[in-house]
């Protein structure tokens, strides 16, 4: 039994950890301009494909596609702000809704398209195996996904907070008239945070296509949801809010797993997304009504 | 001159808006009864169908999501709702779908109203992600329940196709003139609802909801109301689709793309107008069935890119979509009202 309790608290904690990161890519695009990402999963998909392909045919360690991975989402993030997203900022928010979703089932069909609807995973890992303590087996993908986590959130931390790029974002999010005001170029600002929140997708697809098999039409929506309800339970504004609220929704899925129903296990993520933007800590509401 | 004025209606959107809807839908609808006689084949009629149950399926959408401008995500839930209860009373319980399909509605409305009372606190897109998540979380569960068959799903009876009590016919035909009913019925209900103090309202509430509220009007209760009426189509909706295909599953009920196709239908034509979702039906089912023709089974992922891309390209250009809404209340002096009204924003804003 408790061995049974505390696998299912390493693999929620460790899972958790690459969930914050999603969610803080998603907060970070939803707490400075307003506009949910609802192809957020889809978006990691494709840093999860080109994992998937470039060690197929190359035979790569796809810990080297990392830094390549963040690159090329930072640059499909600041590309969408500014071909797309840019043009539905003035209109009513059921533009932004209907946007997003459109590249929600453009990217995901466009892959499936591409490449067919099949599940896979990375196929040889170095770092493949796993190790038995306390009678709970851990996988090291699965360790090396949280580590790699761990020091992503720690620099996108340090980005936002000590660095200057970081503080014209904050001061975008606070105010943005006031922003423009002091010679801040919001909507380079803008494209920026979705560089920023797509590149973490892009860092946690890689390290998620080791371990993790991957089906181009449930995963990414698994994804989505999950961020989306980290960030309900984290709050808007704080990077740790949207770690720990990632945590949570790893705890509730791999808990609720071993002890409830399995097949029910992303039902336990919807309620807690639903309970929680009903009873949103007071900024989020605040912040909802404000605009 | 002329060449500019046409450039200058394209971009305002097509203009339909001198001609009566008085006339217009009567119009459109006894024209659209010569439709099946254009052709016989299995595939062109099948098309009308569903062109025509998806025109009510869109109206449906187009009162909670065009007219009280409450994005919802959810509606395969209803839709869902009234296919079941539909398909369960008659395989069950041997009860005729005519009685059925009554039933499924209320049902609906039920499960939306218990839908909007759980999320209309909830405004923007907060309350398009509670849908979204609903609807998800309900499709896991379906999944699961075996007593609505499970991930496989339940099938009519097929000995008793073409009894009358069963709502099933051995020619296509009928299912049109059904489906042509149902389309004018939601069609009628909308025009209705365009033109009354309900609709003004729930227009009011899209538009600023503190102002409406402040003005009396209870947001809450409207959106409600709006709900309710919207549930009520989609579930009757969903019992005529189980009697045209005559099985239920959840994956072809529930699927995330039955939610996006509520969504679609009145965007691509226009929120909050009564001539949206037919235009709009009509665009999307045929585009949708001759794509998934021409590119074959394998590749029916593509139309999703496509139908991606064009979302994409309305939110963009065209996010209240390629009509107009109509004025409710005639104005003789177009210019001085839209003075006034720039003026009185203008005030608002400091």
């Amino acid at each position: 039994m408790i061995p049974l309790v505390l696998g299912a608290v390493a693999d929620g904690l460790m899972i958790g950890l690459a969930y914050g990161l999603v969610a803080a890519g998603l907060g970070l695009i939803w707490g400075v301009m307003d506009i949910v990402n609802f192809a957020h999963g889809e978006h990691m998909l494709i840093a999860m494909y080109v994992t998937l392909l470039v060690t197929a045919e190359l035979s790569v360690s796809p810990l080297l596609l990392l830094p390549v991975n963040a690159v090329l989402m930072f640059v499909v993030g600041y590309a969408t702000y500014v071909f797309i997203i840019k043009r539905t900022m003035d209109g009513p928010v059921l533009g932004q809704v209907l946007c997003t979703f459109g590249l929600l089932l453009a990217i995901r069909y466009g892959i499936i398209y591409l490449v067919g609807p099949s599940t896979r995973t990375v196929s040889d890992f170095a770092f493949d195996g796993s190790t038995t303590a306390y009678g709970i087996s851990i996988s090291y993908p699965a360790v090396l996904t949280a580590v790699v986590s761990i020091v992503t959130i720690v620099l996108l931390y340090f980005l936002l907070e000590r660095t200057s790029i970081g503080k014209a974002i904050r001061a975008t999010a606070q105010d943005k008239q006031a922003a423009q005001v002091l010679g801040i170029k919001t909507d380079r600002i803008y494209a920026v945070s979705w560089g920023i929140g797509l590149a973490a997708t892009g860092i946690a697809g890689t390290m998620i296509a080791t371990y993790f098999p991957i089906q181009p039409s449930s995963t990414p929506g698994v994804w989505t949801i999950a961020s989306f309800a980290a960030v309900a339970l984290g709050g808007l504004g704080s990077i740790f809010g949207a770690v720990i609220g990632g945590i949570v929704i790893g705890l509730v899925q791999n808990v609720g797993a071993t002890f409830l129903d399995p097949s029910y296990q992303q039902l336990y993520v919807y309620i807690v997304l639903i309970g929680a933007l009903l009873y949103q800590r007071e900024d989020i509401l605040n912040w909802v009504t404000d605009r | 001159m002329s060449l500019s004025k046409t450039a200058e209606e394209l971009r305002e959107g097509v203009d339909l808006q001198s001609i009566p809807l008085a006339y217009l839908i009567p119009a459109i609808f006894i024209g659209a009864l010569a439709l099946p006689y254009l052709g016989t084949s299995y595939f062109f009629i099948n098309t009308l169908i569903y062109a025509l149950l998806f025109v009510g399926l869109g109206q449906s959408w187009n009162i909670i999501g065009g007219y009280a401008g409450q994005i919802s995500l959810g509606h395969a839930v209803m839709f869902a709702t009234g296919a079941y209860t539909t398909a369960i009373l008659f395989i069950y319980y041997g009860i005729t779908p005519y009685l059925g399909l009554i039933v499924a509605g209320l049902l609906a409305a039920a499960v939306g109203l218990s839908l909007g009372a759980l999320t209309f606190r909830l405004r923007y897109h907060y309350f398009s992600i509670a849908t979204l998540a609903a609807t998800l979380g309900i499709y896991v569960i379906a999944l699961q329940w075996d007593w609505i068959g499970g991930a496989v799903g339940l099938e009519y009876p097929i000995a008793q196709i073409g009894d009358s009590l069963s709502l099933m016919f051995d020619s296509r035909q009928m299912y049109f003139y059904v489906m042509w009913a149902f389309a004018l019925g939601t069609t009628v209900l909308v025009y209705r609802l365009h033109t009354s103090k309900l609709g003004i309202y729930l227009k009011a509430i899209d538009i600023d909801q503190e102002l409406a509220e402040n003005a009396g009007i209870s947001a809450f209760w409207y959106k409600m109301y709006a709900m309710g009426l919207s549930s009520f189509i989609a579930g009757i909706g969903g019992g005529l689709f189980a009697q045209y295909v005559l099985y239920v599953e959840p994956r072809i009920l529930l699927e995330l793309i039955r939610n996006v196709e509520f969504v679609l239908i009145p965007v691509i034509g226009g929120l909050g107008t009564v001539l949206g979702p037919i235009v709009g039906a009509a665009i999307y089912i045929f585009t949708r069935e001759y794509t998934r023709t021409l590119l074959g089974g394998t590749q029916t992922g593509l139309s999703w890119v496509i139908f991606g891309t064009v979302l994409i390209l309305i939110s963009m250009y065209r996010p209240s979509g390629l009509i107009r809404r109509r004025p409710v209340i005639k104005d003789s002096n177009e210019h001085k009202e839209t003075s006034t009204v720039s003026a009185g924003s203008e005030a608002d804003d400091d």
